[in-house]
C-alpha cells in the first residue's frame, strides 16, 4: 500500500515538474516571418521598416491608390481626361460626377492612405527607440513624418477632416476613433512636415542607390503645397499665402532642382530610353520593369488591346476632353510629350486624325495620354516610368500663385516664375499686366498643361478655385453630351455643390461607428 | 484563468487515488479458464470478453486465446464470450468451489454485435457499458477496393457524412460527424491511429496547387497513405462524453482507428489479393457533331447570321468524353502473417506488405501505394509488456487537372463536355485544336478552353507521399488493476507535387511551358503517459479510471518553386532552373510548427450493475491559441442505466438489453492555423534608384485573447437487444451548439488592417440517428442466413450568429465564371446558395405579353415566349425593412434558393449466406440536398460558347415545341452574370448500391494438400448503380474544396468509377 502511494506520488511529481515547463512548451516560435517582438531592434530592420512604408505607393495597393484608382480618382473628374467607359461604369462615374458613396475607388484610397499611415506609425513608435547611427535614424524618422503628411494631404483635400491616428495599431480594441477636423489634421501635417525638414538631409546628399527616399526638399515643396491648399479651400488664414510663398521660394533658393531643357526627356518612356532620375523630379513614386515593383496606369492608356497597339492589358480608360485638348497651343512643345499622335509598333503606323470614322485604327476624338505609356511593360504592375508627385516645376508654379495672391496681383516675381515654364514649353510669355483673377486662372491653366496626369493634381487644384473650374468642367461635360462627341455621356453635369468634398465611404463608416452621422455635407 | 487551471488539474487527481487506495476483499471460489478459437480457422482469438452472464466477473482472453476468469460464484453459471467480429456465444457450465472449470469455445465471424468490446479514447469498453454514442464498422476493405480508410466509413454508421470531393485516384473525401459547425475552420474529424491523434487537414498539407488556383481545387487526399487493408475496427466517437478526452480537438468527432495485431500460437500466413476494371459511371448526354450543327444554324439564323454548316453530315465527329475517358485496371495484393509465442515473455507480431495499384478512367491518371507495416508485442514477465507498431507507405499519383475551373483554367473534364464535336482533336499540322484560336467558322465565338486531350495526356502533375507512422509504448502493472503506460510516436510525411505544362497544352503555349515543383514535410511527435486503474469495490461498485498527461508537437516545413519560359519541352520540371521566367523563378518556402500539452481524466463508475457514470475532462495547452487564452478545460458527463438488469425486467426475457444513455459535455475545435494569434510582419521590396531594397511592414494584428471554437453538445441515446441479439436498435438525439465561432471581423480601415479572427458567432446542429440490425433468418440452425442493417441520420444546421453581421458571402465560386459564392447567413444553413428564383419557361406569346406587362426584366425590356420568368420577389428594402415585388426584376428579388445540406442521409447493409455463401450488399442514400452544377453554366447555355447537352436542343422551346424542359435556342438561363438563377440548382439525393459481393468459402478439403486452412474467392460490383435525377458525373461531389463555404458545386468534377473485383483470400 505505501509502495503504492510512493509510485503514484512520484509520478505526480513528474507530472508536477512536466506542467511547470509547459509555458515554454506552448510558447509560439515564428519561423517564416517576423513579429514585432523580434523586430526593429537594429539599422537594418528600422530601414526594411520605413521602405516597407514607401511599398505602399504600389506595391501593396496594387491598382487601389497610385497605382490606379486614386490617379483617375482625382484626375477624371477634372475638364482634362474622360473615361471611355460607359457612365455607368465605376471608372467613369467620376468624370460625370455620379459617384456613390459606396464608390470601390473612394473607399480604396481611403483605406490605402490609412494603411500607409498604419506603416509609418508603426515606424514612429519603433524607430526611436533603437540603439543605432543617430544620423540614420533621424532620417528615418524625418521620412516616416513626410509619408505620414504624405497620406494625410491626400486624405484631407480627398474627405476633409479625417479621423487622427498617430500610433499604429496594436490591439483591437479602441479602434472606432472620431473625425477630426481638417482644421487638425493640416495642423499634424504642418508639424510633420516641418519635423521632416529639420531631419532630412538634401536630395543631392543622397547616394544612387537611396535616390527616390524623401529629401529636405521634398518635405519643403510638400508644406509649401500643403499652405497653397490650406488658404486656397478657406480652411487656413491668409498667412497661408505667405508660408507658402516662403516655403518654395526656400526651395527655389535651395537649388537643389532645376528644370530639365526639354520638357519630352521628362516621360520619354515612349520611345524606350528612361530618363526618371532627373534634375526636376523633387519625389516620385519609384517604378522598375518587374512584377509587384512597376507602375500600373501605362496599361490604362493606351486606347485599346488590338494591334498594333499595347500586347498587354490596355484599356483606354484616358482620354483627353475634346475642349481641353484644343487648349493646347500647337507650338507648345508639351502638346507631343502629352498626347500620343503617332504610334509605331513593329513596323506598323498608326496615326490619329480628328477625322477617322470608327472602323479605322486609333479613331478616337481627341488622343490618348503619353505621359506615362511605358510600350515596352511586360505586364500590368511592371511598368518602368516613375509616377511624379512632385517636381520643380510645380514650384515654379506655386511661386506664382503665392506672390498673385499675397500681393493682390502678379509682381514681376510671379510672372518670372511662369515665364520659365513657358518658356522651356516653348510658347510665348505670359501676357503682362493681367488683374489678379486673370492672373489666377492663368496659372491654373498653366498648371493643367504642365502637370496633367501628375501628383495627382485635377481634382485638388479645382478645389481652390471652384466656381472657375466648375464652370469649365460643365462646359466640357456639356460638349461630351452633345451629338458632336464620340463618346457622349448620359448624365453630364451640373455639378452638385457637395462635390467640393469626396464622401467618405459608406463602408468606412459601416465598420468604424463613431463615424455615422459625420458623412460630408450634401452626401 | 491559471487558477481554474490547476483546479481542474488537481480534481482528477483525489478520485483517482481514491479509487487506487481501496482494496477489495475476496472470497472463495471457482475459477474458469479455457481457450477462445475461431471456428473455421482454428486459431485462438485474443481479446475475447468472457463474462459470467447477470454479474460484472468477466475476463478478457490474451494473445493466445486463453483466458481465466476468478472469482467465479460456485453452481451453475452462463458464460458468455463475445468479440468485435464475431457472433457473442452463450454456454451453460457448472463451476465447483476452489476448482478450475475448463471451458473451451469456438467463435463465428459476424458482423456488429451488441456486447462487442469497444475501442474509445485512452481505453476500451464493453458496448454494454458505453454511456457515449460510439459507431463502430468493421471495415469489408479485403473485399472492395477501397482506396482510403475514409471510404470504408461511406454508408456504415448513423452520422457519418462521407462526401467524395473528388473520385479522382488519391483525391480527398470530406467527413462531416452530425453537421459541420466551423465556418473558416477546418470540419474534418480528428483520427487517432492506434493511439496517435492525427488532424486531416488536406488543404494545409496540399504541397502545391499543381499550377492551377488552390482556393478552388480538391486537395490530394493526406489519409490516402494509410493502408485500409490493415485496419481491425473504426470507431467514431459522436457525443461529448466520447469526445471530450480529446479535448480541443474533439469538436468535429473522433475517428479511432485500431490495426491489426498479433493474435495466434502459430504463424498464420495471409494472402489477399485482387483485381478489377473500373469504367465511368455516368456521363453527359451531349450533342453530336451533326446535332451541333443544327444548334448552330438555329441560333444563327435567330441572330439574322444565317445557316452557318450547310452539310452538318460533312464535319468530323468528336466524341470528347470518349476520348478521355477508359477502362482502367484496379489491383491489390497484400500479404501478412501474425503469430505469437505462449507464457509469461512471449512475443506477437502482425506483418504485413501491400501493393494496391489503380488507374484512374481518365487517361493518364493512376495511383500506387506500397505499404509495410509490422506491429510487435513483447510480454516482459506477467506484468510489464512493450510494444510497437510501425507503419511505412509511399504513395505515387498522376493527376490530371481535372476539377475546379472553366474557361482558360479548366481541367480535362471541364473541356472535355465543353468542347465542339465538330473539332477533330488535331489540327493538319499536328498541334492540338484550340476551340478558342480554331473555330471552324467566324460566327461562332468559343470560349478560349484548353483541349482536353493535350490536358489528360501531356499534363504531367505527379504527387508523391512517403509516410511513417510509428509508436511505442511500454506499459507496467503496478499493482493489479493499475497500469502505467508511457508512449512515444512519430508521424512523418514527406509530399511533393512535381507539374508541368508543355507547349501543347494552352497554358504551356502562353508561358512557353510552365513547371512548378512543391514539397511540404511533416514531423508530428507524441509523448502520452498514463495510468490507468480498473477495480471492483463489491459486486456492486466498480470503478475504470484513466489520467494522464501528454505532448505533442508538429512541424510543417514547404517550399515552391514555380518557372516558366523554357527552351524547349524536354527538361520539364526537371531542371527548374532552365526556364527565363521574366523576374527569374517564384520561390516560396515557409515553417510552421504548433505544440499540444495535455491532461486527460475520466472515471467510469458502475453502480449496481446498471448505473453507470463517467466523467471525463481533458484541459488542452495549445501554442495555436492566443497567449492570454492558451489553456482551455473540456469536461463531459453522461449517465447510462441498463434497464434490462434491474430486477424487474427478469418478467421479460426476450429483452436482453435496454439501456438509456446522457450525456453533456464541452469539445473543442482549434480550427487556427499556427501564429493566427500574433501579429506578423512580412517582407515587401520597393526600389530606390532602380534598386530593389528589402521592406518589412506590419500585415496583421494580434489578437492574444484568439481561442478554440466550442461545441456544447447534449445527446440522449436508447440501445435495445431483442431475442437473443437477433433485433438490435440504437437511437440518438442531439443538440450541439458551437459557440466562439472563430470569423474574420473586418476591421475599421482607419486601423490599417482590413481583417482580424476573432471568436464571434455560433452554430447550432441538431439531429437524430437511428441504427437498426435484424438478424431475420439465423445461419447457425437453418442453412440460409440474413443480416439486415439499417441506418438513418438527420441533421439540422443553423448559423446563430455571426458576430454582428447578418451574413458573409463566400468568395466567388469561380474565378472565371465571377459568380457570387455561398451564403452564410443568420438563421440558414451554412454555405446556403443564393440568387434568382425562376418559375418555369413562358409557353406562348400572351404568357410573354402578360408577364411583360406585369415585371420588367432584368435586362432589356421584355419576356419573349421560351424565356425563363424569374420571380420578381421584393423591392428595394425601405429603412432597411423589405418590401413586396415591385414590377421589376432587380438585385433586391435575389433571395436563398438552395441549401447543399441534405435533410437526411442513410445506408442498408444486407448480407445472405447459404451454406459456404455469402451475399453481401451495401446501399447508402443522401435526400433534400442540392447541388450547384456549373458545368450546366455553359451545357445549357443558349449560344454555342461551347457544346450543350443534348436536351437543351432537342427539347428546346419553340413555337411547336411549347412544353419543352428547356428555354428557347438564343436564351441563356443559369446565370445574370453575376449571380445564379436557380435553373442551375438541381436535386442532390440519390441512392446507390455502393457495392455488392458474393463469396465462397473454398472447402477444405480442396485446400488440405496445399496446406492452406483457409480460402475465400469473392466478385464485387462497387457503384454499379446509382438512382438519381442528377445529371452530372456524380451527385456526391464538392468540387470546390471540402470547406463549409462553397460545399456542393460541381465543376468539371472527375467522374465516378464502376468497379467489378474478383479476388481472393488465402490462409495457412
Amino acid at each position: 500500500m505505501r509502495n503504492r502511494m510512493k509510485t503514484v506520488g512520484a509520478l505526480g511529481l513528474l507530472a508536477v515538474a512536466l506542467a511547470c515547463n509547459d509555458k515554454q512548451f506552448l510558447t509560439e516560435q515564428p519561423f517564416d516571418f517576423i513579429g514585432p517582438t523580434n523586430f526593429y531592434r537594429n539599422a537594418g530592420d528600422a530601414l526594411a521598416a520605413i521602405n516597407g512604408v514607401y511599398a505602399d505607393f504600389i506595391n501593396s495597393t496594387g491598382d487601389n491608390y497610385y497605382g490606379r484608382n486614386f490617379v483617375m480618382l482625382v484626375e477624371h473628374p477634372t475638364e482634362m481626361w474622360t473615361s471611355r467607359l460607359s457612365a455607368t461604369n465605376e471608372r467613369s462615374q467620376p468624370d460625370v460626377y455620379s459617384i456613390p458613396v459606396n464608390h470601390s475607388y473612394v473607399q480604396s484610397v481611403w483605406q490605402s492612405a490609412y494603411d500607409a499611415i498604419n506603416r509609418a506609425n508603426s515606424v514612429l513608435d519603433n524607430v526611436p527607440k533603437i540603439d543605432m547611427d543617430t544620423a540614420l535614424r533621424s532620417r528615418i524618422i524625418g521620412e516616416a513624418k513626410f509619408l505620414r503628411a504624405t497620406h494625410y494631404f491626400n486624405l484631407v483635400r480627398m474627405y476633409g477632416g479625417v479621423p487622427i491616428k498617430i500610433h499604429a495599431t496594436q490591439g483591437l480594441d479602441s479602434l472606432a476613433i472620431p473625425r477630426n477636423t481638417a482644421q487638425e489634421v493640416y495642423a499634424l501635417i504642418e508639424q510633420d512636415l516641418k519635423d521632416a525638414i529639420a531631419a532630412l538631409p538634401s536630395a543631392k546628399t543622397y547616394t544612387a542607390t537611396d535616390v527616390g527616399r524623401a529629401s529636405k526638399g521634398a518635405a519643403k515643396t510638400l508644406l509649401a503645397k500643403m499652405y497653397l491648399q490650406r488658404a486656397g479651400t478657406g480652411v487656413g488664414t491668409a498667412a497661408d499665402w505667405q508660408n507658402a510663398l516662403t516655403y518654395a521660394k526656400q526651395v527655389q533658393s535651395d537649388g537643389d532642382y532645376s528644370l530639365v531643357p526639354d520638357y519630352m526627356t521628362l516621360f520619354d518612356f515612349f520611345g524606350g530610353t528612361v530618363n526618371e532620375r532627373n534634375s526636376e523630379v523633387i519625389f516620385d513614386v519609384e517604378c522598375i520593369r518587374a512584377p509587384g515593383l512597376g507602375g500600373r496606369i501605362s496599361s490604362h492608356m493606351a486606347p485599346t488591346n488590338t494591334a498594333p497597339f499595347l500586347g498587354a492589358s490596355t484599356n483606354g480608360s484616358f482620354e483627353a476632353e475634346s475642349i481641353w485638348f484644343h487648349t493646347f497651343r500647337t507650338d507648345d512643345r508639351r502638346r507631343a510629350a502629352t498626347f500620343v499622335f503617332s504610334w509605331n509598333k513593329n513596323g506598323t503606323v498608326v496615326t490619329w486624325d480628328e477625322t477617322k470614322t470608327a472602323s479605322q485604327p486609333y479613331a478616337s476624338e481627341t488622343p490618348f495620354p503619353r505621359k506615362f505609356l511605358d510600350v515596352l511593360m511586360t505586364g500590368t504592375g511592371a511598368e518602368e516610368p516613375n509616377y511624379i508627385i512632385l517636381r520643380y516645376a510645380e514650384v515654379l508654379l506655386m511661386i506664382a500663385e503665392a506672390s498673385n495672391e499675397v500681393n493682390g496681383g502678379p509682381n514681376a516675381e510671379a510672372y518670372a516664375a511662369i515665364n520659365q515654364i513657358r518658356a522651356r514649353a516653348g510658347i510665348p510669355s505670359m501676357t503682362p499686366g493681367l488683374s489678379h483673377d486673370l492672373f489666377r486662372d492663368s496659372v491654373f491653366n498653366e498648371r493643367r498643361w504642365e502637370l496633367s496626369l501628375e501628383g495627382p493634381n485635377g481634382y485638388f487644384d479645382s478645389q481652390r478655385n471652384w466656381a472657375w473650374s466648375k464652370a469649365r468642367i460643365e462646359a466640357s461635360m456639356a460638349h461630351a453630351k452633345s451629338s458632336t462627341s464620340k463618346f457622349p455621356k448620359a448624365n453630364g453635369g451640373p455639378i452638385p455643390d457637395k462635390y467640393h468634398l469626396m464622401p467618405i465611404p459608406q463602408r468606412a463608416i459601416d465598420l468604424n461607428p463613431a463615424l455615422a452621422g459625420h458623412q460630408n455635407p450634401g452626401w | 484563468m491559471p487558477s481554474t487551471r490547476v483546479l481542474s488539474r488537481l480534481a482528477l487527481l483525489p478520485a483517482f487515488l481514491a479509487a487506487v487506495a481501496s482494496a477489495s476483499a475476496q472470497g472463495t471460489a471457482g475459477r474458469i479458464s479455457g481457450l477462445i478459437t475461431d471456428r473455421t480457422a482454428g486459431a485462438p482469438i485474443p481479446n475475447v470478453s468472457v463474462t459470467i452472464v447477470g454479474t460484472q466477473i468477466g475476463a478478457r482472453s490474451g494473445p493466445d486465446g486463453r483466458y481465466t476468469i476468478n472469482d467465479v460464484p460456485p453452481g451453475s453459471q452462463r458464460v458468455r464470450a463475445a468479440r468485435i467480429g464475431y457472433s457473442p456465444t452463450e454456454q451453460q457450465i457448472t463451476v465447483t468451489a476452489g476448482q478450475t472449470t475448463t471451458l473451451n469455445i469456438a467463435l463465428s465471424a459476424a458482423s456488429v454485435t451488441l456486447d462487442q468490446m469497444v475501442v474509445v479514447g485512452y481505453g476500451a469498453q464493453r458496448r454494454s457499458d458505453l454511456t457515449g454514442s460510439v459507431a463502430s464498422v468493421t471495415p469489408n476493405v479485403d473485399q472492395t477496393p477501397t482506396l482510403s480508410l475514409e471510404q470504408a466509413l461511406q454508408g456504415a454508421a448513423t452520422g457519418v457524412s462521407v462526401t467524395q470531393a473528388s473520385s479522382a485516384p488519391g483525391g480527398a473525401l470530406s467527413i462531416r460527424i452530425r453537421g459541420g459547425s466551423s465556418v473558416t475552420g477546418n470540419n474534418e474529424p480528428l483520427y487517432v491511429i492506434d493511439g496517435f491523434p492525427i488532424e486531416n487537414n488536406p488543404d494545409l498539407q496540399n504541397p502545391s496547387d499543381g499550377g492551377r488556383d488552390a482556393s478552388t481545387t480538391v486537395p490530394s487526399n493526406p489519409l490516402a497513405a494509410l493502408n485500409p487493408a490493415d485496419i481491425e475496427s473504426i470507431e467514431v466517437l459522436k457525443d461529448a462524453s466520447a469526445t471530450s478526452i480529446y479535448g480541443a480537438r474533439g469538436a468535429n468527432g473522433v475517428i479511432i482507428i485500431t490495426t491489426k495485431h498479433g493474435q495466434t500460437a502459430r504463424p498464420v500466413f495471409t494472402i489477399d489479393t485482387y483485381s478489377g476494371s473500373q469504367s465511368v459511371a455516368h456521363r453527359y448526354h451531349l450533342l453530336d457533331a451533326v446535332g451541333f450543327a443544327k444548334f448552330v444554324n438555329d441560333w444563327s439564323v435567330n441572330n439574322g447570321t444565317g445557316v452557318v454548316f450547310a452539310n452538318p453530315d460533312t464535319l468530323p465527329n468528336t466524341d470528347w468524353q470518349s476520348l478521355i475517358f477508359r477502362t482502367a485496371p484496379v489491383a491489390n495484393l497484400q500479404l501478412g502473417v501474425t503469430g505469437g509465442g505462449t507464457g509469461a515473455n512471449a512475443t506477437h507480431y502482425a506483418l504485413s506488405g501491400g501493393v494496391f495499384q489503380q488507374q484512374g478512367v481518365v487517361i493518364n491518371s493512376a495511383f500506387k501505394r506500397i505499404s509495410l507495416r509490422g506491429n510487435l508485442d513483447q510480454n516482459v514477465g506477467s506484468r510489464a509488456r512493450v510494444a510497437s507498431t510501425v507503419m511505412v507507405s509511399r504513395v505515387n499519383t498522376n493527376s490530371v487537372p481535372t476539377d475546379g475551373s472553366l474557361n482558360a483554367g479548366a481541367g480535362a473534364v471541364g473541356a472535355a463536355i465543353d468542347y465542339y464535336p465538330i473539332l477533330p482533336v488535331r489540327q493538319a499540322n499536328g498541334a492540338y485544336t484550340l476551340m478558342g484560336q480554331n473555330s471552324p467558322s467566324s460566327v461562332l465565338q468559343p470560349t478560349n478552353i484548353p483541349n482536353p486531350v493535350s490536358m489528360a495526356s501531356d499534363v504531367t502533375d505527379k504527387l508523391g507521399d512517403t509516410r511513417v507512422l510509428a509508436n511505442a509504448f511500454g506499459e507496467f502493472e503496478l499493482t493489479p488493476g493499475l497500469k502505467f503506460r508511457s508512449s512515444l510516436g512519430g508521424d512523418l510525411s514527406n509530399r511533393s507535387r512535381d507539374t508541368y505544362y508543355p507547349r501543347t497544352t494552352l497554358m504551356g503555349q502562353q508561358t512557353n511551358g510552365y513547371a512548378k515543383r512543391g514539397t511540404t514535410q511533416s514531423t508530428n511527435f507524441l509523448n502520452e503517459n498514463t495510468l490507468s486503474y480498473d477495480h471492483s469495490f463489491s459486486a456492486n461498485q466498480q470503478v475504470a479510471a484513466v489520467a494522464g498527461y501528454s505532448r505533442q508537437q508538429n512541424d510543417l516545413v514547404a517550399s515552391t518553386i514555380q518557372n516558366s519560359n523554357f527552351v524547349s519541352d524536354i527538361d520539364v520540371f526537371e531542371n527548374m532552373g532552365a526556364g527565363t521566367q521574366t523576374g527569374g523563378p517564384q520561390v516560396t518556402s515557409g515553417h510552421t510548427r504548433w505544440t499540444l500539452a495535455s491532461y486527460i481524466g475520466r472515471v467510469n463508475y458502475t453502480l449496481a450493475n446498471r448505473y453507470l457514470f463517467t466523467v471525463t475532462g481533458r484541459e488542452d495547452g495549445s501554442s495555436r491559441f492566443g497567449a492570454d487564452h492558451q489553456w482551455g478545460f473540456f469536461p463531459s458527463a453522461a449517465f447510462g442505466w441498463r434497464v434490462t438488469d434491474e430486477p424487474f425486467m427478469q418478467k421479460f426475457p426476450a429483452i436482453e438489453l435496454l439501456k438509456f444513455r446522457a450525456s453533456t459535455g464541452l469539445a473543442g475545435n482549434p480550427s487556427i492555423q499556427p501564429y493566427q494569434s500574433m501579429a506578423h510582419l512580412l517582407s515587401q521590396q520597393y526600389t530606390f534608384g532602380g534598386a530593389v531594397v528589402p521592406g518589412y511592414y506590419p500585415a496583421s494584428v494580434g489578437n492574444p485573447n484568439l481561442s478554440w471554437e466550442t461545441t456544447h453538445q447534449t445527446d440522449y441515446g436508447v440501445d435495445l437487444g431483442l431475442y437473443g441479439g437477433r433485433v438490435s436498435f440504437t437511437g440518438d438525439i442531439y443538440r450541439k451548439k458551437t459557440t466562439d465561432l472563430l470569423l474574420a471581423v473586418n476591421l475599421p480601415f482607419e486601423s490599417g488592417f482590413g481583417t482580424a479572427l476573432q471568436n464571434v458567432g455560433a452554430v447550432s446542429n441538431n439531429g437524430y440517428e437511428l441504427g437498426l440490425t435484424l438478424t431475420l433468418l439465423d445461419g447457425r440452425t437453418k442453412p440460409l442466413g440474413w443480416t439486415t442493417t439499417l441506418n438513418y441520420s438527420q441533421n439540422k444546421n443553423r448559423v446563430l450568429n455571426l458576430g454582428g453581421v447578418q451574413s458573409i458571402f463566400a468568395g466567388s465560386v469561380n474565378s472565371d465564371l465571377k459568380l457570387l459564392g455561398s451564403l452564410i447567413q443568420v438563421g440558414q444553413a451554412l454555405g446556403v446558395f443564393y440568387g434568382y428564383q425562376t418559375n418555369g419557361i413562358l409557353r406562348d406569346s400572351a404568357a410573354a405579353a402578360a408577364y411583360t406587362a406585369k415585371v420588367k426584366p432584368l435586362s432589356g425590356t421584355s419576356w419573349h415566349p421560351g424565356d425563363i420568368m424569374i420571380v420578381d420577389r421584393a423591392g428595394a428594402p425601405v429603412n432597411g425593412q423589405p418590401t413586396g415585388p415591385d414590377g421589376a426584376i432587380t438585385p433586391d428579388d435575389r433571395t436563398i434558393i438552395g441549401d447543399p445540406n441534405p435533410k437526411f442521409t442513410a445506408g442498408w447493409q444486407n448480407q445472405f449466406t447459404f451454406g459456404r455463401f455469402r451475399l453481401s450488399s451495401l446501399m447508402d442514400a443522401t435526400y433534400g440536398n442540392k447541388i450547384l452544377n456549373l458545368n450546366d453554366v455553359r451545357l445549357i447555355q443558349g449560344s454555342p460558347g461551347t457544346n450543350i447537352i443534348s436536351d437543351r436542343y432537342f427539347d428546346a422551346w419553340t413555337a411547336s415545341n411549347t412544353g419543352a424542359d428547356f428555354p428557347r435556342i438564343n436564351f441563356t438561363p443559369g446565370t445574370t452574370g453575376s449571380d445564379i438563377t436557380s435553373d442551375l440548382l438541381e436535386d442532390g439525393s440519390y441512392l446507390r448500391l455502393r457495392s455488392i459481393t458474393l463469396d465462397v468459402q473454398v472447402p477444405e478439403r480442396l485446400l488440405a494438400r496445399y496446406g492452406l486452412t483457409n480460402t475465400r474467392a469473392y466478385i464485387t460490383g462497387s457503384n454499379l448503380v446509382t438512382w438519381t435525377h442528377y445529371s452530372g458525373f456524380n451527385p456526391d461531389v464538392s468540387s470546390l474544396g471540402i470547406g463549409n463555404v462553397n460545399r456542393g458545386i460541381d465543376v468539371g468534377q472527375y467522374p465516378l468509377a464502376k468497379t467489378i473485383t474478383i479476388g481472393v483470400n488465402i490462409a495457412y
